[in-house]
Protein backbone atom coordinates (compact mmCIF):
# COMPACT_ATOMS: atom_id res chain seq x y z
CA UNK A 1 0.00 0.00 0.00
CA UNK A 2 1.41 3.35 -0.97
CA UNK A 3 1.40 6.65 0.79
CA UNK A 4 -1.28 8.28 -1.32
CA UNK A 5 -3.68 5.46 -0.63
CA UNK A 6 -3.24 6.06 3.06
CA UNK A 7 -3.94 9.72 2.47
CA UNK A 8 -7.07 8.80 0.58
CA UNK A 9 -8.25 6.53 3.35
CA UNK A 10 -7.61 9.29 5.85
CA UNK A 11 -9.63 11.64 3.66
CA UNK A 12 -12.47 9.16 3.68
CA UNK A 13 -12.35 9.09 7.46
CA UNK A 14 -12.94 12.82 7.40
CA UNK A 15 -16.33 12.02 5.93
CA UNK A 16 -17.33 11.05 9.45
CA UNK A 17 -17.82 14.70 10.25
CA UNK A 18 -19.84 15.41 7.13
CA UNK A 19 -23.39 15.08 8.51
CA UNK A 20 -22.98 18.03 10.85
CA UNK A 21 -22.11 20.26 7.88
CA UNK A 22 -24.86 19.29 5.47
CA UNK A 23 -28.55 19.96 5.11
CA UNK A 24 -30.75 16.85 5.29
CA UNK A 25 -31.34 16.94 1.53
CA UNK A 26 -27.64 16.82 0.67
CA UNK A 27 -27.06 14.25 3.36
CA UNK A 28 -29.54 12.03 1.56
CA UNK A 29 -27.75 12.61 -1.76
CA UNK A 30 -24.42 11.74 -0.15
CA UNK A 31 -25.95 8.60 1.34
CA UNK A 32 -27.12 7.51 -2.09
CA UNK A 33 -23.59 7.93 -3.48
CA UNK A 34 -22.22 5.92 -0.56
CA UNK A 35 -24.83 3.28 -1.23
CA UNK A 36 -23.94 3.01 -4.90
CA UNK A 37 -20.22 2.81 -4.22
CA UNK A 38 -20.84 0.09 -1.62
CA UNK A 39 -22.85 -1.87 -4.19
CA UNK A 40 -20.08 -1.44 -6.76
CA UNK A 41 -17.31 -2.53 -4.44
CA UNK A 42 -19.21 -5.61 -3.34
CA UNK A 43 -19.84 -6.66 -6.93
CA UNK A 44 -16.24 -5.85 -7.72
CA UNK A 45 -15.03 -8.54 -5.32
CA UNK A 46 -16.28 -10.99 -7.88
CA UNK A 47 -16.02 -8.95 -11.06
CA UNK A 48 -12.55 -7.49 -10.73
CA UNK A 49 -10.80 -10.38 -9.03
CA UNK A 50 -12.50 -13.26 -10.80
CA UNK A 51 -14.12 -11.72 -13.87
CA UNK A 52 -17.58 -12.94 -12.90
CA UNK A 53 -20.31 -10.41 -13.65
CA UNK A 54 -23.06 -11.06 -11.11
CA UNK A 55 -25.79 -9.27 -13.01
CA UNK A 56 -28.35 -10.45 -10.50
CA UNK A 57 -26.25 -10.02 -7.39
CA UNK A 58 -29.13 -7.89 -6.14
CA UNK A 59 -30.79 -11.20 -5.25
CA UNK A 60 -28.55 -11.35 -2.17
CA UNK A 61 -29.16 -7.71 -1.42
CA UNK A 62 -32.90 -8.25 -1.39
CA UNK A 63 -32.66 -11.47 0.57
CA UNK A 64 -30.58 -9.84 3.30
CA UNK A 65 -32.92 -6.87 3.30
CA UNK A 66 -35.96 -9.06 3.85
CA UNK A 67 -34.29 -11.02 6.64
CA UNK A 68 -33.35 -7.74 8.31
CA UNK A 69 -36.80 -6.24 7.86
CA UNK A 70 -38.65 -9.22 9.23
CA UNK A 71 -36.34 -9.48 12.22
CA UNK A 72 -36.10 -5.77 12.96
CA UNK A 73 -39.54 -4.45 12.10
CA UNK A 74 -41.78 -7.44 12.75
CA UNK A 75 -39.99 -9.30 15.53
CA UNK A 76 -38.25 -6.19 16.97
CA UNK A 77 -34.79 -7.68 17.25
CA UNK A 78 -31.99 -5.20 18.01
CA UNK A 79 -30.69 -3.23 15.03
CA UNK A 80 -27.16 -4.57 14.78
CA UNK A 81 -28.12 -8.14 15.47
CA UNK A 82 -30.71 -8.16 12.69
CA UNK A 83 -28.24 -6.45 10.37
CA UNK A 84 -25.62 -9.11 10.96
CA UNK A 85 -28.18 -11.89 10.70
CA UNK A 86 -29.27 -10.43 7.38
CA UNK A 87 -25.70 -10.49 6.12
CA UNK A 88 -25.08 -14.01 7.31
CA UNK A 89 -28.28 -15.38 5.86
CA UNK A 90 -27.27 -13.95 2.49
CA UNK A 91 -23.93 -15.64 2.95
CA UNK A 92 -25.60 -18.95 3.71
CA UNK A 93 -27.84 -18.56 0.68
CA UNK A 94 -24.84 -17.94 -1.55
CA UNK A 95 -23.08 -20.94 -0.02
CA UNK A 96 -26.03 -23.12 -0.93
CA UNK A 97 -26.25 -21.96 -4.53
CA UNK A 98 -22.54 -21.55 -5.23
CA UNK A 99 -21.79 -25.20 -6.16
CA UNK A 100 -24.29 -24.84 -8.98
CA UNK A 101 -23.80 -21.23 -9.99
CA UNK A 102 -20.04 -20.85 -9.74
CA UNK A 103 -19.49 -23.66 -12.23
CA UNK A 104 -20.96 -21.50 -14.96
CA UNK A 105 -19.06 -19.10 -17.16
CA UNK A 106 -19.65 -15.42 -17.97
CA UNK A 107 -23.00 -15.20 -19.81
CA UNK A 108 -24.49 -18.22 -18.17
CA UNK A 109 -23.38 -17.01 -14.78
CA UNK A 110 -24.75 -13.51 -15.37
CA UNK A 111 -28.15 -14.82 -16.42
CA UNK A 112 -28.29 -17.48 -13.71
CA UNK A 113 -27.91 -14.82 -11.03
CA UNK A 114 -30.43 -12.65 -12.85
CA UNK A 115 -32.88 -15.54 -12.80
CA UNK A 116 -32.21 -15.96 -9.09
CA UNK A 117 -33.02 -12.31 -8.56
CA UNK A 118 -36.25 -12.42 -10.56
CA UNK A 119 -37.43 -15.62 -8.90
CA UNK A 120 -36.81 -14.14 -5.45
CA UNK A 121 -38.76 -11.09 -6.48
CA UNK A 122 -41.70 -13.25 -7.52
CA UNK A 123 -41.39 -15.31 -4.34
CA UNK A 124 -41.33 -12.23 -2.13
CA UNK A 125 -44.47 -10.94 -3.78
CA UNK A 126 -46.32 -14.17 -3.13
CA UNK A 127 -45.23 -15.10 0.37
CA UNK A 128 -46.94 -13.93 3.55
CA UNK A 129 -43.86 -13.38 5.69
CA UNK A 130 -42.57 -10.69 3.34
CA UNK A 131 -45.82 -8.79 3.49
CA UNK A 132 -46.62 -9.78 -0.09
CA UNK A 133 -47.19 -6.81 -2.37
CA UNK A 134 -47.92 -4.58 0.63
CA UNK A 135 -44.34 -4.79 1.86
CA UNK A 136 -43.01 -3.97 5.30
CA UNK A 137 -43.13 -0.51 6.86
CA UNK A 138 -40.58 0.71 9.42
CA UNK A 139 -40.95 3.24 12.17
CA UNK A 140 -39.07 6.32 11.08
CA UNK A 141 -36.98 8.16 13.63
CA UNK A 142 -35.12 11.45 13.61
CA UNK A 143 -31.84 9.63 13.61
CA UNK A 144 -32.45 7.15 10.83
CA UNK A 145 -30.72 9.25 8.18
CA UNK A 146 -27.69 9.71 10.40
CA UNK A 147 -27.48 6.08 11.42
CA UNK A 148 -27.71 4.93 7.81
CA UNK A 149 -25.00 7.40 6.83
CA UNK A 150 -22.57 5.99 9.35
CA UNK A 151 -23.54 2.41 8.60
CA UNK A 152 -22.98 2.90 4.85
CA UNK A 153 -19.72 4.72 5.49
CA UNK A 154 -18.53 1.94 7.75
CA UNK A 155 -19.39 -0.73 5.19
CA UNK A 156 -17.70 1.29 2.44
CA UNK A 157 -14.49 1.63 4.44
CA UNK A 158 -14.54 -2.06 5.28
CA UNK A 159 -15.05 -2.94 1.62
CA UNK A 160 -12.24 -0.63 0.54
CA UNK A 161 -9.85 -2.05 3.09
CA UNK A 162 -10.84 -5.55 2.10
CA UNK A 163 -10.30 -4.79 -1.59
CA UNK A 164 -6.91 -3.22 -0.92
CA UNK A 165 -5.97 -6.19 1.22
CA UNK A 166 -6.98 -8.60 -1.53
CA UNK A 167 -5.01 -6.58 -4.05
CA UNK A 168 -1.74 -7.07 -2.19
CA UNK A 169 -2.39 -10.48 -0.68
CA UNK A 170 -1.72 -13.92 -2.07
CA UNK A 171 -5.40 -14.65 -1.94
CA UNK A 172 -6.21 -11.90 -4.41
CA UNK A 173 -3.36 -12.92 -6.68
CA UNK A 174 -4.66 -16.47 -6.77
CA UNK A 175 -8.08 -15.21 -7.72
CA UNK A 176 -6.61 -13.17 -10.55
CA UNK A 177 -4.74 -16.25 -11.72
CA UNK A 178 -8.04 -18.12 -11.84
CA UNK A 179 -9.53 -15.24 -13.81
CA UNK A 180 -6.70 -15.44 -16.35
CA UNK A 181 -6.74 -19.18 -16.82
CA UNK A 182 -8.76 -21.52 -14.69
CA UNK A 183 -7.45 -24.74 -16.17
CA UNK A 184 -3.84 -23.81 -15.56
CA UNK A 185 -4.63 -22.76 -12.01
CA UNK A 186 -6.26 -26.12 -11.45
CA UNK A 187 -3.24 -27.91 -12.85
CA UNK A 188 -0.88 -26.18 -10.43
CA UNK A 189 -3.01 -27.35 -7.57
CA UNK A 190 -5.29 -24.43 -6.78
CA UNK A 191 -8.72 -25.43 -5.55
CA UNK A 192 -10.45 -22.95 -7.83
CA UNK A 193 -13.95 -23.81 -6.63
CA UNK A 194 -13.06 -22.91 -3.05
CA UNK A 195 -11.65 -19.53 -4.07
CA UNK A 196 -14.59 -18.76 -6.31
CA UNK A 197 -17.07 -19.74 -3.62
CA UNK A 198 -15.30 -17.63 -1.01
CA UNK A 199 -15.36 -14.58 -3.25
CA UNK A 200 -19.01 -15.22 -4.04
CA UNK A 201 -19.86 -15.58 -0.37
CA UNK A 202 -18.06 -12.43 0.65
CA UNK A 203 -19.93 -10.52 -2.04
CA UNK A 204 -23.21 -11.95 -0.80
CA UNK A 205 -22.38 -11.12 2.81
CA UNK A 206 -21.69 -7.47 2.05
CA UNK A 207 -24.76 -7.25 -0.16
CA UNK A 208 -26.89 -8.69 2.64
CA UNK A 209 -25.57 -6.10 5.08
CA UNK A 210 -26.23 -3.37 2.55
CA UNK A 211 -29.76 -4.64 2.07
CA UNK A 212 -30.39 -4.26 5.78
CA UNK A 213 -29.05 -0.73 5.97
CA UNK A 214 -30.89 0.22 2.80
CA UNK A 215 -34.23 -0.97 4.13
CA UNK A 216 -33.67 0.89 7.37
CA UNK A 217 -32.80 4.03 5.41
CA UNK A 218 -35.70 3.65 3.00
CA UNK A 219 -38.11 2.91 5.89
CA UNK A 220 -40.27 0.84 3.57
CA UNK A 221 -39.52 -2.30 1.63
CA UNK A 222 -41.37 -4.25 -1.01
CA UNK A 223 -40.24 -6.60 -3.74
CA UNK A 224 -39.93 -4.09 -6.63
CA UNK A 225 -37.76 -1.74 -4.54
CA UNK A 226 -35.46 -4.42 -3.20
CA UNK A 227 -35.03 -6.42 -6.39
CA UNK A 228 -34.97 -3.41 -8.69
CA UNK A 229 -32.97 -4.29 -11.85
CA UNK A 230 -31.99 -0.61 -12.00
CA UNK A 231 -29.71 -1.21 -9.03
CA UNK A 232 -27.65 -3.74 -10.98
CA UNK A 233 -27.68 -1.53 -14.07
CA UNK A 234 -26.24 1.37 -12.10
CA UNK A 235 -23.69 -0.87 -10.43
CA UNK A 236 -22.45 -2.36 -13.67
CA UNK A 237 -22.40 1.00 -15.35
CA UNK A 238 -20.02 2.17 -12.63
CA UNK A 239 -18.00 -1.03 -12.77
CA UNK A 240 -17.61 -0.94 -16.55
CA UNK A 241 -16.33 2.60 -16.41
CA UNK A 242 -13.87 1.76 -13.69
CA UNK A 243 -12.49 -1.39 -15.29
CA UNK A 244 -9.08 0.18 -15.73
CA UNK A 245 -9.04 1.72 -12.28
CA UNK A 246 -10.70 -1.00 -10.25
CA UNK A 247 -9.57 0.07 -6.82
CA UNK A 248 -10.72 3.65 -6.56
CA UNK A 249 -12.65 3.99 -9.80
CA UNK A 250 -15.96 2.81 -8.34
CA UNK A 251 -15.76 5.49 -5.67
CA UNK A 252 -15.24 8.26 -8.18
CA UNK A 253 -17.69 7.04 -10.75
CA UNK A 254 -20.53 6.41 -8.34
CA UNK A 255 -19.95 9.92 -7.06
CA UNK A 256 -20.14 11.41 -10.56
CA UNK A 257 -23.06 9.21 -11.49
CA UNK A 258 -25.26 10.01 -8.51
CA UNK A 259 -24.49 13.72 -8.66
CA UNK A 260 -25.25 13.93 -12.38
CA UNK A 261 -28.45 12.01 -12.03
CA UNK A 262 -29.56 13.86 -8.97
CA UNK A 263 -29.38 17.02 -11.08
CA UNK A 264 -30.91 15.40 -14.19
CA UNK A 265 -33.62 13.64 -12.24
CA UNK A 266 -35.24 16.84 -11.15
CA UNK A 267 -34.90 18.50 -14.58
CA UNK A 268 -36.05 15.73 -16.92
CA UNK A 269 -38.56 13.69 -15.02
CA UNK A 270 -39.79 11.80 -18.07
CA UNK A 271 -36.50 11.44 -19.86
CA UNK A 272 -34.10 10.31 -17.19
CA UNK A 273 -34.48 6.61 -17.96
CA UNK A 274 -33.82 7.27 -21.61
CA UNK A 275 -30.79 9.40 -20.80
CA UNK A 276 -29.42 6.72 -18.52
CA UNK A 277 -29.72 4.11 -21.26
CA UNK A 278 -28.15 6.40 -23.85
CA UNK A 279 -25.31 7.23 -21.48
CA UNK A 280 -24.61 3.53 -20.99
CA UNK A 281 -24.63 2.82 -24.73
CA UNK A 282 -22.45 5.80 -25.65
CA UNK A 283 -19.93 5.33 -22.86
CA UNK A 284 -19.47 1.62 -23.48
CA UNK A 285 -18.91 2.35 -27.18
CA UNK A 286 -16.40 5.09 -26.44
CA UNK A 287 -14.54 3.37 -23.64
CA UNK A 288 -14.84 -0.39 -24.03
CA UNK A 289 -11.84 -0.87 -21.77
CA UNK A 290 -13.16 1.40 -19.07
CA UNK A 291 -12.18 4.92 -18.36
CA UNK A 292 -9.34 5.53 -15.96
CA UNK A 293 -9.53 8.75 -14.08
CA UNK A 294 -5.77 8.70 -14.13
CA UNK A 295 -4.03 5.70 -15.54
CA UNK A 296 -1.12 5.79 -13.12
CA UNK A 297 -3.51 5.45 -10.21
CA UNK A 298 -3.08 1.73 -9.90
CA UNK A 299 -1.53 -0.05 -7.01
CA UNK B 1 -59.82 -35.46 -16.68
CA UNK B 2 -60.84 -33.30 -19.63
CA UNK B 3 -59.09 -30.39 -18.01
CA UNK B 4 -55.72 -32.12 -18.32
CA UNK B 5 -56.21 -32.56 -22.05
CA UNK B 6 -57.34 -28.98 -22.35
CA UNK B 7 -54.21 -27.82 -20.54
CA UNK B 8 -51.96 -29.95 -22.72
CA UNK B 9 -53.65 -28.51 -25.78
CA UNK B 10 -53.12 -24.97 -24.46
CA UNK B 11 -49.49 -25.78 -23.86
CA UNK B 12 -49.05 -27.06 -27.41
CA UNK B 13 -50.64 -23.93 -28.86
CA UNK B 14 -48.45 -21.73 -26.67
CA UNK B 15 -45.29 -23.66 -27.50
CA UNK B 16 -45.61 -22.72 -31.18
CA UNK B 17 -45.34 -19.08 -30.21
CA UNK B 18 -42.47 -19.71 -27.79
CA UNK B 19 -40.51 -21.50 -30.50
CA UNK B 20 -40.77 -18.50 -32.77
CA UNK B 21 -40.01 -16.14 -29.90
CA UNK B 22 -36.80 -17.88 -28.99
CA UNK B 23 -35.68 -18.69 -32.55
CA UNK B 24 -34.08 -15.30 -33.11
CA UNK B 25 -32.44 -15.28 -29.73
CA UNK B 26 -31.02 -18.72 -30.32
CA UNK B 27 -29.79 -17.81 -33.81
CA UNK B 28 -27.96 -14.72 -32.61
CA UNK B 29 -26.47 -16.46 -29.59
CA UNK B 30 -25.42 -19.51 -31.52
CA UNK B 31 -23.80 -17.65 -34.40
CA UNK B 32 -22.36 -14.46 -32.93
CA UNK B 33 -22.06 -15.64 -29.33
CA UNK B 34 -24.00 -12.59 -28.17
CA UNK B 35 -26.70 -12.74 -25.56
CA UNK B 36 -28.97 -9.96 -26.61
CA UNK B 37 -30.50 -8.52 -23.45
CA UNK B 38 -32.45 -6.05 -25.60
CA UNK B 39 -34.30 -8.95 -27.22
CA UNK B 40 -37.42 -8.51 -25.10
CA UNK B 41 -37.69 -4.84 -25.90
CA UNK B 42 -37.24 -5.64 -29.59
CA UNK B 43 -40.16 -8.04 -29.34
CA UNK B 44 -42.20 -5.25 -27.78
CA UNK B 45 -41.14 -2.87 -30.55
CA UNK B 46 -42.68 -5.36 -32.97
CA UNK B 47 -45.78 -5.59 -30.80
CA UNK B 48 -46.24 -1.82 -30.79
CA UNK B 49 -45.58 -1.61 -34.49
CA UNK B 50 -48.21 -4.24 -35.19
CA UNK B 51 -50.54 -2.42 -32.83
CA UNK B 52 -50.05 0.90 -34.64
CA UNK B 53 -50.48 -0.71 -38.06
CA UNK B 54 -53.56 -2.55 -36.87
CA UNK B 55 -55.15 0.72 -35.81
CA UNK B 56 -54.31 2.20 -39.21
CA UNK B 57 -56.36 -0.72 -40.54
CA UNK B 58 -53.51 -2.27 -42.47
CA UNK B 59 -54.26 -5.89 -43.22
CA UNK B 60 -52.28 -8.64 -41.51
CA UNK B 61 -50.88 -9.86 -44.82
CA UNK B 62 -49.11 -6.55 -45.27
CA UNK B 63 -48.27 -5.71 -41.68
CA UNK B 64 -46.62 -9.02 -40.71
CA UNK B 65 -43.98 -8.99 -43.49
CA UNK B 66 -43.52 -5.26 -42.99
CA UNK B 67 -42.75 -5.74 -39.31
CA UNK B 68 -40.27 -8.48 -40.19
CA UNK B 69 -38.39 -6.38 -42.73
CA UNK B 70 -38.25 -3.32 -40.50
CA UNK B 71 -36.86 -5.56 -37.79
CA UNK B 72 -34.28 -6.97 -40.16
CA UNK B 73 -33.17 -3.49 -41.14
CA UNK B 74 -32.96 -2.53 -37.49
CA UNK B 75 -30.85 -5.60 -36.80
CA UNK B 76 -28.46 -4.84 -39.67
CA UNK B 77 -28.01 -1.33 -38.33
CA UNK B 78 -27.60 -2.63 -34.78
CA UNK B 79 -24.83 -4.99 -35.79
CA UNK B 80 -22.92 -2.67 -38.12
CA UNK B 81 -23.21 0.53 -36.12
CA UNK B 82 -22.97 -0.72 -32.56
CA UNK B 83 -22.07 -4.33 -31.93
CA UNK B 84 -19.26 -4.65 -34.52
CA UNK B 85 -17.42 -1.89 -32.68
CA UNK B 86 -17.22 -4.07 -29.59
CA UNK B 87 -16.62 -7.51 -31.13
CA UNK B 88 -12.88 -7.40 -30.43
CA UNK B 89 -13.21 -6.42 -26.79
CA UNK B 90 -14.37 -8.42 -23.82
CA UNK B 91 -17.71 -10.11 -24.51
CA UNK B 92 -18.99 -8.60 -21.31
CA UNK B 93 -19.05 -5.16 -22.94
CA UNK B 94 -21.61 -6.33 -25.51
CA UNK B 95 -23.77 -7.57 -22.67
CA UNK B 96 -23.67 -4.11 -21.09
CA UNK B 97 -24.36 -2.51 -24.46
CA UNK B 98 -27.49 -4.57 -25.02
CA UNK B 99 -28.57 -3.89 -21.44
CA UNK B 100 -28.29 -0.17 -22.19
CA UNK B 101 -30.20 -0.60 -25.44
CA UNK B 102 -32.94 -2.38 -23.56
CA UNK B 103 -33.40 0.62 -21.28
CA UNK B 104 -33.33 3.01 -24.23
CA UNK B 105 -35.93 1.10 -26.25
CA UNK B 106 -38.18 0.52 -23.25
CA UNK B 107 -38.16 4.20 -22.39
CA UNK B 108 -38.70 5.26 -26.00
CA UNK B 109 -41.72 2.97 -26.24
CA UNK B 110 -42.98 4.36 -22.97
CA UNK B 111 -42.65 7.92 -24.27
CA UNK B 112 -44.32 7.11 -27.58
CA UNK B 113 -47.13 4.85 -26.45
CA UNK B 114 -47.47 5.49 -22.68
CA UNK B 115 -47.51 2.71 -20.14
CA UNK B 116 -51.14 1.65 -20.62
CA UNK B 117 -51.79 -1.98 -21.40
CA UNK B 118 -52.41 -2.43 -25.13
CA UNK B 119 -53.54 -5.39 -27.15
CA UNK B 120 -54.76 -6.27 -30.61
CA UNK B 121 -58.21 -7.83 -30.67
CA UNK B 122 -58.78 -9.51 -34.00
CA UNK B 123 -62.24 -9.41 -35.47
CA UNK B 124 -62.70 -13.15 -35.14
CA UNK B 125 -61.28 -13.33 -31.62
CA UNK B 126 -64.56 -14.27 -30.01
CA UNK B 127 -64.84 -17.40 -32.13
CA UNK B 128 -63.57 -20.66 -30.76
CA UNK B 129 -63.23 -23.96 -32.46
CA UNK B 130 -64.30 -26.97 -30.51
CA UNK B 131 -62.76 -30.38 -30.61
CA UNK B 132 -65.14 -32.60 -28.69
CA UNK B 133 -65.12 -31.06 -25.24
CA UNK B 134 -61.89 -29.19 -25.89
CA UNK B 135 -61.83 -25.51 -26.70
CA UNK B 136 -59.52 -23.89 -29.26
CA UNK B 137 -59.57 -20.06 -29.19
CA UNK B 138 -59.24 -18.72 -32.71
CA UNK B 139 -56.41 -16.26 -32.04
CA UNK B 140 -54.26 -18.91 -30.38
CA UNK B 141 -54.80 -21.31 -33.26
CA UNK B 142 -53.92 -18.61 -35.79
CA UNK B 143 -50.74 -17.69 -33.91
CA UNK B 144 -49.79 -21.35 -33.59
CA UNK B 145 -50.21 -22.00 -37.30
CA UNK B 146 -48.37 -18.87 -38.41
CA UNK B 147 -45.54 -19.37 -35.92
CA UNK B 148 -45.07 -22.96 -36.94
CA UNK B 149 -45.00 -21.98 -40.60
CA UNK B 150 -42.41 -19.27 -39.92
CA UNK B 151 -40.21 -21.59 -37.90
CA UNK B 152 -40.42 -24.17 -40.68
CA UNK B 153 -39.41 -21.52 -43.19
CA UNK B 154 -36.45 -20.59 -41.01
CA UNK B 155 -35.50 -24.24 -40.73
CA UNK B 156 -35.59 -24.75 -44.48
CA UNK B 157 -33.67 -21.51 -45.02
CA UNK B 158 -30.93 -22.60 -42.62
CA UNK B 159 -30.84 -26.14 -43.96
CA UNK B 160 -30.91 -25.62 -47.71
CA UNK B 161 -29.95 -22.14 -48.83
CA UNK B 162 -26.31 -21.16 -49.36
CA UNK B 163 -26.60 -18.35 -46.83
CA UNK B 164 -28.20 -20.65 -44.30
CA UNK B 165 -25.40 -23.13 -44.69
CA UNK B 166 -22.86 -20.33 -44.28
CA UNK B 167 -24.57 -19.26 -41.06
CA UNK B 168 -24.43 -22.79 -39.71
CA UNK B 169 -20.82 -23.14 -40.77
CA UNK B 170 -19.78 -20.01 -38.92
CA UNK B 171 -21.64 -21.06 -35.81
CA UNK B 172 -19.84 -24.41 -35.81
CA UNK B 173 -16.34 -23.14 -36.54
CA UNK B 174 -15.69 -19.58 -37.63
CA UNK B 175 -12.04 -20.20 -38.56
CA UNK B 176 -12.94 -23.19 -40.70
CA UNK B 177 -15.67 -21.17 -42.36
CA UNK B 178 -13.18 -18.43 -43.10
CA UNK B 179 -10.93 -20.97 -44.85
CA UNK B 180 -13.83 -21.90 -47.10
CA UNK B 181 -14.25 -18.32 -48.21
CA UNK B 182 -17.03 -17.19 -45.89
CA UNK B 183 -16.71 -13.75 -44.39
CA UNK B 184 -17.75 -14.21 -40.73
CA UNK B 185 -18.39 -10.50 -40.18
CA UNK B 186 -21.01 -10.53 -42.93
CA UNK B 187 -22.58 -13.65 -41.53
CA UNK B 188 -22.72 -12.02 -38.09
CA UNK B 189 -24.47 -8.99 -39.57
CA UNK B 190 -26.89 -11.14 -41.48
CA UNK B 191 -27.79 -13.38 -38.57
CA UNK B 192 -28.31 -10.43 -36.25
CA UNK B 193 -30.56 -8.98 -38.94
CA UNK B 194 -32.62 -12.14 -39.25
CA UNK B 195 -32.70 -12.55 -35.47
CA UNK B 196 -33.97 -9.02 -34.91
CA UNK B 197 -36.48 -9.47 -37.69
CA UNK B 198 -37.75 -12.60 -35.96
CA UNK B 199 -37.94 -10.72 -32.66
CA UNK B 200 -40.16 -8.00 -34.08
CA UNK B 201 -42.16 -10.57 -36.04
CA UNK B 202 -42.89 -12.61 -32.94
CA UNK B 203 -43.84 -9.36 -31.24
CA UNK B 204 -46.80 -8.93 -33.52
CA UNK B 205 -48.03 -12.36 -32.42
CA UNK B 206 -47.42 -11.45 -28.81
CA UNK B 207 -49.75 -8.52 -29.32
CA UNK B 208 -52.46 -10.86 -30.58
CA UNK B 209 -52.11 -13.24 -27.65
CA UNK B 210 -52.11 -10.91 -24.66
CA UNK B 211 -51.94 -7.34 -23.44
CA UNK B 212 -48.53 -5.72 -23.18
CA UNK B 213 -46.76 -2.69 -21.73
CA UNK B 214 -43.27 -1.31 -22.51
CA UNK B 215 -41.99 -2.83 -19.27
CA UNK B 216 -42.52 -6.51 -20.14
CA UNK B 217 -39.16 -6.75 -21.84
CA UNK B 218 -37.15 -8.36 -19.03
CA UNK B 219 -39.58 -11.23 -18.68
CA UNK B 220 -39.59 -11.83 -22.45
CA UNK B 221 -35.80 -11.90 -22.66
CA UNK B 222 -35.65 -14.37 -19.78
CA UNK B 223 -38.25 -16.53 -21.51
CA UNK B 224 -36.27 -16.64 -24.75
CA UNK B 225 -33.13 -17.39 -22.78
CA UNK B 226 -34.90 -20.11 -20.84
CA UNK B 227 -36.05 -21.89 -23.98
CA UNK B 228 -32.51 -21.72 -25.39
CA UNK B 229 -31.02 -23.10 -22.18
CA UNK B 230 -33.50 -25.97 -22.00
CA UNK B 231 -33.07 -26.97 -25.61
CA UNK B 232 -29.46 -26.04 -26.24
CA UNK B 233 -28.06 -24.11 -29.17
CA UNK B 234 -27.97 -25.22 -32.74
CA UNK B 235 -31.10 -27.28 -33.22
CA UNK B 236 -34.48 -26.05 -34.37
CA UNK B 237 -36.36 -29.20 -33.35
CA UNK B 238 -34.71 -28.96 -29.94
CA UNK B 239 -36.08 -25.45 -29.69
CA UNK B 240 -39.59 -26.73 -30.34
CA UNK B 241 -39.21 -29.33 -27.62
CA UNK B 242 -37.79 -26.80 -25.16
CA UNK B 243 -40.71 -24.48 -25.82
CA UNK B 244 -43.12 -27.32 -25.28
CA UNK B 245 -41.52 -28.21 -21.96
CA UNK B 246 -41.62 -24.59 -20.81
CA UNK B 247 -45.24 -24.09 -21.80
CA UNK B 248 -46.27 -27.35 -20.13
CA UNK B 249 -44.66 -26.14 -16.91
CA UNK B 250 -46.21 -22.69 -17.25
CA UNK B 251 -49.70 -23.83 -18.10
CA UNK B 252 -49.89 -26.51 -15.42
CA UNK B 253 -48.34 -24.43 -12.64
CA UNK B 254 -50.54 -21.51 -13.65
CA UNK B 255 -53.63 -23.67 -13.35
CA UNK B 256 -52.86 -25.71 -10.26
CA UNK B 257 -50.77 -23.30 -8.18
CA UNK B 258 -52.20 -20.00 -9.34
CA UNK B 259 -51.17 -17.57 -12.05
CA UNK B 260 -48.77 -15.71 -9.78
CA UNK B 261 -46.59 -18.81 -9.26
CA UNK B 262 -46.10 -19.37 -12.99
CA UNK B 263 -42.97 -17.25 -13.25
CA UNK B 264 -41.46 -18.59 -10.05
CA UNK B 265 -41.74 -22.11 -11.41
CA UNK B 266 -40.23 -21.29 -14.79
CA UNK B 267 -37.37 -19.33 -13.22
CA UNK B 268 -36.53 -22.21 -10.93
CA UNK B 269 -36.62 -24.43 -13.99
CA UNK B 270 -34.01 -22.14 -15.54
CA UNK B 271 -31.77 -22.26 -12.48
CA UNK B 272 -32.13 -26.03 -12.36
CA UNK B 273 -31.11 -26.40 -15.99
CA UNK B 274 -28.18 -24.03 -15.65
CA UNK B 275 -27.00 -25.99 -12.64
CA UNK B 276 -27.49 -29.49 -13.96
CA UNK B 277 -27.14 -29.32 -17.71
CA UNK B 278 -26.00 -25.92 -18.99
CA UNK B 279 -25.60 -27.07 -22.57
CA UNK B 280 -29.25 -27.98 -22.75
CA UNK B 281 -31.03 -31.15 -23.79
CA UNK B 282 -30.06 -31.08 -27.45
CA UNK B 283 -27.15 -28.65 -27.35
CA UNK B 284 -24.07 -29.33 -29.36
CA UNK B 285 -21.74 -27.29 -27.23
CA UNK B 286 -21.57 -25.21 -24.09
CA UNK B 287 -20.55 -21.80 -25.37
CA UNK B 288 -17.59 -20.84 -23.25
CA UNK B 289 -16.16 -18.28 -25.60
CA UNK B 290 -18.83 -15.70 -24.92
Amino acid sequence: MKKRDLILLAGLCLLFFLPSLLSPYWLRVIISTLFLSCLSYSHNLLFYFLGYPAFGGIAFFGFGAYVFSVLYANLSYPFFLSLLLGGFSSLLLSLSVSPAVMRLKSHYFAIATLALQLSFMELAENLDITGGTKGIVFKLTQQSNLISFYAFLFILLTLLTFTLFLEISNFGLTMKAIKEDETTSLSVGVNTMAYKSLAFMSMAFFLGLLGGVFSFWNAYVDAPTLFDPMLSVKTFFVLTLSMSAPLFGPLLWSWIFEMTFELLWSKFLLLHGLLLGLAIVVLILLFPRGLAWKRSWKL
Amino acid sequence: MEIVFQLILDAILLSGFYTLLSAGFSLMWGVTGIINLAYGSLILTGAYMAYALYHKEVSLFVSLPLVFFVGMLLGLLLQTLLINKLMDYEPFTVLVLTFGLDIVITNLLNLLFKADIRSISLSFESYSLTLGVLLLPANKVLVFILSTLSVLTLYIFLKLSWIGRAIRAVSMDSVGAKLCGINPKRVYTLSTGVATGLALFSGSFYAMLQGFTPFDSGGLTIKAFLVCVISGLGSVSGLAFGSFLLSIFEVFSGFYMGEEWKNVVSLFLLILFLAVRPRGLFGIKYHEKA
